[in-house]
């Protein structure tokens, strides 16, 4: 029978890799009569989720007014891009 | 004529990169490395390799997703390079399971309740920047797996591939920074409603 640490273990496994028929099977039989378990698998599928789907336009918005190149790394960076003075 | 700093291509402007794409590039890179010093860095990095490797822009995409697919190269050697140093022993420290079950293995009442909140009813904006928070306190190898896999969505395969490290112990800081974010997430959360 497996226990809440390792339902925990095997859940996120799950995101990583197949996880063997009967281990699935196991997992689920768990997850089935326990309600704490199943909230940690709601939170973890929403981690999950959401990092996945909305992680590039979120660092757009979020960032957006702190997130710029410091003026002395600009002007760094212009000088290495500049064409040759010739 | 010097080849390295000549565009080939009419569409390659790098005089205007910095005013165009800095930023941009700048904000990925320190959303993925939590470090505003190592973001500049690798932007360095990544204009003067776009300059020097110019000709093998094909110019049918844009520019900016040009030099964003070199940038995500040189932010995953970055990566790899800070943790070179530090090998998995570190993040014992960081293995939560221990404090949050008890000896059978059960979640401890503290640690999760039948009444707690599912972080999912969480305000994606109030989700996002509390994840931000709880990534920072993540020890930093399993806030990079994190970023790699889930942010990038990147293969385990190619991640073990790039961190030199067996999928096993992947999957092991994977477990980690994930059951740690939860706990943090829900935590944090708490505590600004109460």
């Amino acid at each position: 029978m497996l226990n809440c640490k390792d339902v925990s273990k095997l859940l996120s496994e799950s995101l990583d890799r197949k996880l063997p028929f009967w281990t699935r099977v196991r997992l689920w039989m768990h997850l089935g009569m326990c309600r704490l378990c199943w909230g940690f698998r709601r939170d973890l599928m929403h981690i999950h989720r959401e990092t996945r789907q909305h992680a590039d336009e979120i660092e757009r918005d979020v960032h957006e007014a702190e997130g710029k190149l410091s003026e002395e790394s600009r002007e760094r960076m212009k000088r290495l891009l500049a064409p040759p003075q010739s | 004529m010097d080849e390295l700093t000549e565009p080939t291509h009419k569409a390659l402007q790098p005089i205007t990169w910095v005013d165009q794409h800095g930023d941009y590039l700048y904000r990925y890179a320190v959303s993925r490395l939590r470090d505003g010093e190592a973001a500049e860095e690798v932007v360095q990095d990544s204009f003067v390799s776009a300059l020097r490797h110019a000709k093998q822009y094909a110019g049918t995409g844009s520019e900016r997703a040009w030099l964003l697919g070199i940038l995500k190269r040189k932010i995953i050697d970055y990566v790899r390079e800070r943790n070179r140093t530090s090998n998995l022993g570190d993040d014992d420290v960081g293995d939560l399971s221990e404090v949050l079950f008890d000896e059978n293995g059960n979640w401890k009442r503290e640690a999760r309740a039948p009444g707690d909140p599912p972080l999912d009813a969480l305000e994606r904006q109030e989700f996002w920047r509390i994840l931000r928070d709880c990534l920072e306190t993540l020890p930093s190898r399993q806030a990079d797996v994190f970023v790699l896999r889930e942010m990038d969505d990147q293969n385990t395969e190619e991640i073990c591939k790039d961190l030199q490290i067996s999928a096993s112990n992947l999957w092991v800081l994977l477990y980690r920074a994930r059951l740690r974010l939860a706990r943090c997430m829900k935590s944090r959360w708490q505590q600004e409603t109460s």
